[in-house]
């Protein structure tokens, strides 16, 4: 039952999308707004904020505001990148029990997969509320470059919001497919996707209806936001230059830059020079200081210039592993806000010696692509005819795996850019007499030393057989499935038995975690109740009854039957109105209440 | 019936057709193994029965080998073995204009399973050996569209998709080396060398058989525990052996009929232990055992979903819904499926806890099982009304009318909805 989702889970903004008769739809919000931006708060109350609401408040409330928390799931406490976050953002991060990243706000301890979910419930909200039907099933995307655990953080956002995921699929891969779909191509095609936090690039063929990546490459820290921070950067040095104040060191002045910046950033994408003017926003000994600067293009390309090449080499190398050259490409799909800045375009269209397509939404191609990769897995034969289009994706993994040997090396067992679902076998031995147990180090990466790759989680094969070493044969066999994520499994080749693997390290969460954040999240619309306006309608409207329940008790005696029966109804239909919540109905409710007691006091003969 | 050289423990020996045990000139010994096969008992098994010597076992096995009562059927071929099987997969493996459906799809999938570790990848994909690079990838995509997993989301079992995931891998490791053209170039050299045997086995799918020596482990103070209950439990066993050998099936079997009547009396935990002793004592007979221990398991775990749901009720009826709804979970712990504890949770839930999105969430569950109650519906809608989702309210509403018009509180509500 229900329809399939498509959720574009974004650094900086989501979008929803959804295929009705073979059309794809981006679901705008209340706000009318197709996108919604991934921002999470807490009002003084402990009341959560989402989306636009909560990115309002964001600059009077930057504490307890949480964004980008994309660039901070699945990864450890003690990564480069979270080290670098800790620096930058207003919230506070802290770490949780598995090495893992949690986040302190209004005195509560979320993890990023909580923080994710909440995004997550949001758009599945705006889903319901314009299908008018419950939501239980979506494909969510992710960078095509995020690793197993970013993958898994992100699948179990998706259950704690109390969705089925039914897959996770790449974003320039979901790009592609809503570039695609229905236009029966014959194309070789590069999606160059430069989101707000994250960078990707893909080079897919597509033809009959198959859509193959063949290579995939990127970088999950460069995005959007990093062009903001170069712009932060340059308000506030030449901010300290001119005043000799600095900025970084106050909260709320870092949060009006961000806002400053991103805005000046769009506003370049159009024009040639912006003008940046934040009064009041610091004060010195002689009075209150206002920020007032010219940013022009040229400047901004200047200081953003480095990122932008990044991106250029990843390009190259990607290609250099799809063993294509820049001729043989028929299409550049660009995709993300960022792509927006000239700039980008123009490094583009030089770097593949033809400019890229227009036509396509940056903002929401992925969310579609998305919602028409949940009908493609759903859909029946009959659909599928009635559609006219029949597709088949065909991802790689976009990093390798393998395990960590002896003398600290890695030793590759799943390639790079090998298609999905895949599994390969490996063959341990033990290496001392009677051993009982083997450590598996799990890794993904391209280094050659085990300790520069990504741990994926440490396994213990225990049980082995007692015997003379070498002579057990155990197969670990390693799958990575359709989402993109590993899973590991041990045979005895001996006796054929299954060897229990338990996971000794790793920073996601215990499915008991995760079943009570999911417990949390259903609960948390009736915090909300309590807590809020509603919460203080409702005993007034108690106590309004209250008082005309004492009433009637008194005047029994006196009271014509109507009127007790009429007053009677009217106090069971309020508690049921009090028991939906009602707000309004509630209020109208109180202003009636007075009335109602008094006739039952002087009831008119 | 060639003989062979060593039996292995794996081995399976099975009695041959036609041969009537009772006209045998055999040894109360051998005759004793005899009765005991059934086609799925391994070598290991009948020594761990019989609690024979190896020497002792390996003997009388060969011996009836031998003289053509038993052959023993090897489960692990001998390296090679597999490759004088006849070829019987030629070119065209698949003929992609007639997939057949249902179990000859199944049937075609086991069939591609066997020809992975045979046939090469130009006969995997259908191509001749000259096929272009475009050929190659039309092959290929024309199979993965008929082959993919993806194609049978959610419609197939998951062993069966497993199968199917592998046939894939078989193509798509085909089509990884075959695109490209100097690793296509390495495979034909390595063909034309030493033939499209030690080809497939060397380039085979997901045989990288090299040996990997773990780091020296010390073993913790938990195995050697685990180690001291085994030989425990083996010292356990091995005196019922000797004191009851040969009568040890006997044994179990009444220990079995015992725990039964411990489960018809309740009695689960004494039940529990007499199985676990019968396992022990007659592994090979462990499928029935092991079923009879799960159904333990269900038995009690139900009884306690049934007692937790009524001590819901009775506390729903004397208006303390915390407690109701505890109770609910409770009994919905056991039998997560179960309609009737979940919508009771439900209506606690949506009625009296106000807590929508919890109800929401059950609500949906149920009318995935069953989407023919107007109730489910009713309380959906209570569940969207109070979430403040007034369109998916009003739509939930709607269906539950359409499902029984008498629907009388679903009448008021929607009435009262409108109004709003």
């Amino acid at each position: 039952m229900g329809k399939t989702i498509g959720i574009d889970l974004g650094t900086t903004y989501s979008c929803v999308a959804v295929l009705e008769n073979g059309q794809a739809k981006v679901i705008p919000n209340k706000g009318g707004y197709l996108t919604t931006p991934s921002v999470v708060a807490f009002d003084e109350t402990g009341k959560r904020l989402v989306g636009h609401l909560a990115k309002r408040q964001m600059v009077i409330n930057a504490r307890n505001t949480v964004y980008a928390s994309k660039r901070l799931i699945g990864r450890r406490y003690d990564s480069p990148e979270v080290k670098k976050a800790k620096a930058m953002y207003p919230y506070e991060i802290i770490e949780g029990p598995h090495n893992d990243v949690r986040i302190q706000v209004s005195g509560q301890e979320m993890s990023l997969p909580e923080v994710e979910a909440t995004i997550l419930q949001e758009m599945r909200r705006v889903a319901e509320e314009y299908l008018g039907e419950p939501v239980k099933e979506a494909v969510i995307t992710v960078p095509a470059y995020f690793n197993d655990n970013q993958r898994q953080a992100t699948k179990d956002a998706g259950k704690i919001a109390g969705l089925e995921v039914l897959r996770i699929i790449n974003e320039p891969t979901a790009a592609s497919l809503a570039y695609g779909y229905g236009k029966k191509l014959d194309q070789t095609i590069v999606v160059y996707d430069l989101g707000g936090g994250t960078f990707d690039i893909s080079v897919l063929e597509i033809s009959e209806g198959v859509f193959e990546v063949i290579s995939t490459a990127g970088d999950t820290y460069l995005g959007g936001d990093d062009f903001d921070d170069r712009i932060i950067d340059w308000l506030a040095e030449t901010f300290q230059q001119q005043e000799n104040v600095n900025l970084r060191k106050d909260r709320m002045a870092l949060q009006r830059l961000k806002d400053a910046a991103e805005k000046a950033k769009c506003d370049l994408s159009s024009v040639p020079q912006t003008q940046i003017s934040l009064p009041f926003i610091g004060t010195s000994d002689k009075g209150p200081l206002h920020l007032e600067l010219i940013l022009t293009r040229d400047k901004l390309e200047e200081i953003t210039a480095d990122l932008v090449d990044r991106t250029i080499v990843i390009c190259e190398k990607t290609l250099d592993a799809a063993g294509l050259g820049t001729e043989e490409i028929d299409e550049i799909l660009l995709v993300g806000g960022q792509t927006r800045m000239p700039k980008v375009q123009e490094k583009v269209a030089k770097f593949f010696k033809k400019a890229p397509r227009k036509g396509i939404n940056p903002d929401e191609a992925v969310a579609i692509g998305a919602a028409i990769q949940g009908h493609a897995l759903t859909s029946t034969e009959e659909e599928k005819k009635k559609d006219g289009e029949d597709l088949l994706l065909l991802d790689v993994t976009p990093l390798s795996l393998g395990i960590a040997t002896f003398g600290g090396f890695f030793t590759k067992i799943i390639e790079k850019n090998t298609p999905i679902p895949t599994h390969a076998g490996h063959i341990f031995t033990t290496a001392a007499d009677n051993q009982r147990a083997v450590k598996i180090i799990v890794l993904q990466g391209e280094s050659e030393r085990a300790a520069e790759n990504e741990l994926l989680g440490e396994f213990m094969l225990t049980g082995i057989r007692a015997a003379k070493r070498g002579e057990p044969e155990v197969e670990v066999t390693f799958d990575i499935d359709s989402d993109g994520i590993v899973g590991v499994s041990a045979k005895d080749l001996n006796t054929g038995q299954q060897q229990s693997i338990t996971v000794t390290a790793s920073s996601g969460l215990t499915e008991q975690e995760i079943q009570w954040m999911v417990d949390r999240s259903k609960d948390y619309e009736v915090e909300l109740k309590s807590q809020g306006e509603l919460g203080k309608v409702c005993s007034k409207l108690e106590s309004e009854l209250g008082k005309i329940e004492k009433a009637l008790k008194e005047q029994k005696a006196q009271l014509p039957a109507g009127l007790e029966k009429e007053t009677k109804k009217f106090i069971e239909r309020a508690r049921r109105i009090i028991e939906f919540g009602d707000l309004e109905e509630i209020k109208k409710l109180i202003t009636q209440a007075p009335a109602v007691g008094e006739r039952v006091k002087k009831p008119s003969p | 019936m060639s003989e062979p050289q060593k039996i292995s423990p794996e081995a399976i020996p099975l009695l041959c057709e036609g041969v009537n045990i009772k006209s045998l000139d055999i040894t109360p010994e051998e005759g004793s193994i005899l009765v005991q096969l059934d086609g799925q008992l391994r070598v290991r098994h009948l020594k761990m029965m019989t609690g024979l010597e190896d020497d002792k076992l390996y003997a009388i096995l060969q011996n009836l080998s031998q003289k053509g009562i038993i052959i023993l059927h090897q489960s692990k071929p001998k390296p090679g073995a597999e490759l004088k099987k006849p070829r019987l997969l030629a070119r065209n493996l698949i003929d992609l204009k007639n997939i057949p459906t249902g179990p000859q799809f199944e049937e075609l999938v086991n069939k591609l399973m066997d020809a992975l570790n045979r046939v090469d990848y130009f006969q995997l994909l259908g191509v001749s050996q000259d096929a272009g690079r475009d050929e190659i990838k039309r092959a290929y995509y024309r199979l993965s569209k008929v082959f993919h997993p993806d194609r049978y989301f959610q419609k197939v079992e998951p062993e069966f998709r497993l199968k199917l995931q592998t046939v894939f891998q078989g193509f798509s490791t085909a089509y990884l080396v075959l695109s490209k053209d100097d690793r296509k170039k390495a495979y034909l050299a390595q063909i034309a060398e030493k033939g499209v045997e030690a080809a497939v086995e060397e380039l085979r799918i997901d045989v990288a058989k090299k040996v990997y020596t773990g780091p020296k482990m010390k073993l913790g103070l938990n195995e050697d525990k685990e180690k001291q209950k085994d030989e425990k439990l083996k010292g356990i066993v091995d005196k019922i052996k000797q004191t009851a050998m040969g009568g040890q099936f006997q044994k179990a079997e009444r220990i079995y009929q015992m725990a039964l009547t411990e489960v018809s009396k309740k009695n689960f935990k004494s039940a529990r232990t007499n199985l676990k002793l019968v396992l022990q004592l007659n592994p090979a007979g462990g499928e029935k055992y092991r079923a009879e221990l799960e159904r333990i398991d269900r038995i009690e775990l139900e009884l306690r979903g049934e007692v937790n749901f009524e001590e819901g009720r009775t506390a729903e009826e004397s208006g303390e819904y915390q407690k109701a709804s505890r109770s609910y979970a409770e009994a919905l712990r056991v039998s997560p499926k179960n309609q009737k504890y979940l919508c009771s949770q439900a209506r606690v839930m949506v009625k009296y806890l106000n807590n929508f999105e919890k109800g929401r969430a059950l609500l949906i569950d149920l009318i995935e099982q069953d989407q023919k109650k107007a109730d489910y519906f009713y309380l959906l809608g209570l569940a969207y009304h109070g979430l403040g989702q007034k369109r998916a309210a009003e739509v939930q509403l709607e269906k539950a009318l359409q499902l029984d018009p008498k629907h009388r509180d679903a009448q008021k509500e929607l009435k009262n909805l409108k109004r709003i």
